[in-house]
């Protein structure tokens, strides 16, 4: 996958958020991304199980660890989609939850290679 | 009459009139302290509490400074022990968290006379409806922060709760020390107010019987409860008896050597 971003938009990290903050410190940085890439990871993993078993509070639940843990980061557009999936009531909407945790998905898959790619060169 | 005198009362009131003195020196100190910058504050420790390793790391990271110890718990329970054996000048707790929540949290925190008057600041990804923010204020929170987290704002933050920890740790300290020197103050009132009362004195010898029930010289005892001292002489009744034939001079009243 392709780790620059194309068409101009932003990248899914806002890699200023955490230099602002801390500094110009690759190794923490790293660690960071690290921490973030498992746990985000693992969020999805019980965010499908909850789907499948239409567990509406754990689905509103990780979508609100995700939000919060995405926008420290410096990961706005899964922050901004976990804030609408928590919004969203998924035992009225479950399509609507479904197509959100599948945009998370792929959100988190371009976080995932853009960060493979800004580790090791970053920009 | 001498007896009197020797006792030196109005020397033992007058230092204790001076250890007063300073005792309001030390008071005056006090009440400046908390105007004046304090130069050397003691190191202070932040828990910070969060269920995500990112959070945590990040607001760990965050809260990081010279003077400071950041420790960090996963959960609430995990929260509650660590609470148990450090003193700490301020908890920051995210709201929604696997298991016991934050509120939970803070309400255990509360409940447990030696932790509640640590303040909590409580952070979380929630929206910012008032409901939640009074919950979070009925809980026993004294702030109450949004994630994103925006890191100047926090810091400020901490670092305040911290030198009011520090401050009111001197206070505390302050405060020891002036029951210490009250203790001291109450301790030499008693013995004066020993003297001051019955003595029981043997009508033959005149040995004192002490508060154990010892008898001692008067010298002895006086010497032991006062700042009085004696300087030895002999009256004009026992110069004669001792001396029958020394010339007295003056009017003999005294033949102090």
């Amino acid at each position: 996958m392709e780790a620059t971003p194309q068409n101009n938009e932003p990248p899914p990290i806002n890699v200023a958020r955490l230099c602002d903050t801390f500094g110009d410190d690759p190794e923490f940085m790293a660690e960071m991304y690290g921490l973030y890439l498992s746990d985000a990871g693992q969020r999805l993993t019980e965010l499908d199980a909850a789907l499948g078993t239409s567990d509406t509070e754990k689905i509103a639940s990780v979508a609100h660890t995700l939000k919060g843990t995405s926008g420290n980061v410096g990961a706005e557009r899964m922050s901004a989609l976990a804030a609408e999936l928590e919004q969203v009531d998924s035992a009225q909407a479950p399509q609507k939850a479904q197509d959100l945790a599948t945009a998370l998905k792929a959100e988190f898959e371009a976080v995932r290679a853009f960060l493979k790619h800004y580790v090791h060169s970053p920009l | 009459m001498r007896l009197n005198s020797a006792l030196g009362r109005s020397k033992t009131v007058a230092d204790l009139r001076q250890d007063n003195a300073s005792q309001t020196s030390s008071t005056a100190h006090l009440s400046t302290a908390s105007t004046e910058p304090i130069k050397e504050l003691p190191r202070q420790s932040v828990l910070v509490v969060d269920d995500s390793p990112t959070d945590l790391r990040y607001l760990g990271r965050l809260l990081e400074a010279p003077d400071r110890h950041v420790l960090m718990a996963a959960s609430g329970e995990e929260a509650l022990k660590i609470l148990k054996g450090v003193e700490l000048a301020l908890v920051i707790l995210d709201v929604r968290m696997e298991g016991m929540s934050g509120f939970e949290t803070a309400e255990r925190i509360r409940a447990d006379e030696c932790t509640r008057d640590i303040p909590i600041v409580f952070v979380t990804a929630t929206g910012r409806e008032e409901k939640t923010i009074f919950q979070g204020y009925d809980a026993g929170a004294v702030d109450y922060l949004f994630k994103p987290i925006e890191a100047n704002l926090l810091r400020s933050k901490v670092k305040v709760f911290c030198q009011l920890s520090a401050q009111r740790l001197l206070i505390q300290k302050q405060l020891q020390e002036i029951q210490a020197k009250n203790e001291v103050l109450r301790h030499q009132l008693e013995e004066i107010k020993t003297l001051r009362g019955l003595v029981p004195i043997c009508a033959k010898c005149k040995s004192v019987r002490d508060d154990s029930g010892f008898w001692q010289s008067i010298e002895n005892y006086v010497s032991e409860h006062s700042e009085a001292e004696f300087s030895h002489s002999l009256c004009p009744d026992c110069t004669d008896e001792l001396y029958p034939g020394l010339i007295r001079s003056g009017n003999g009243s005294d033949t102090s050597k």
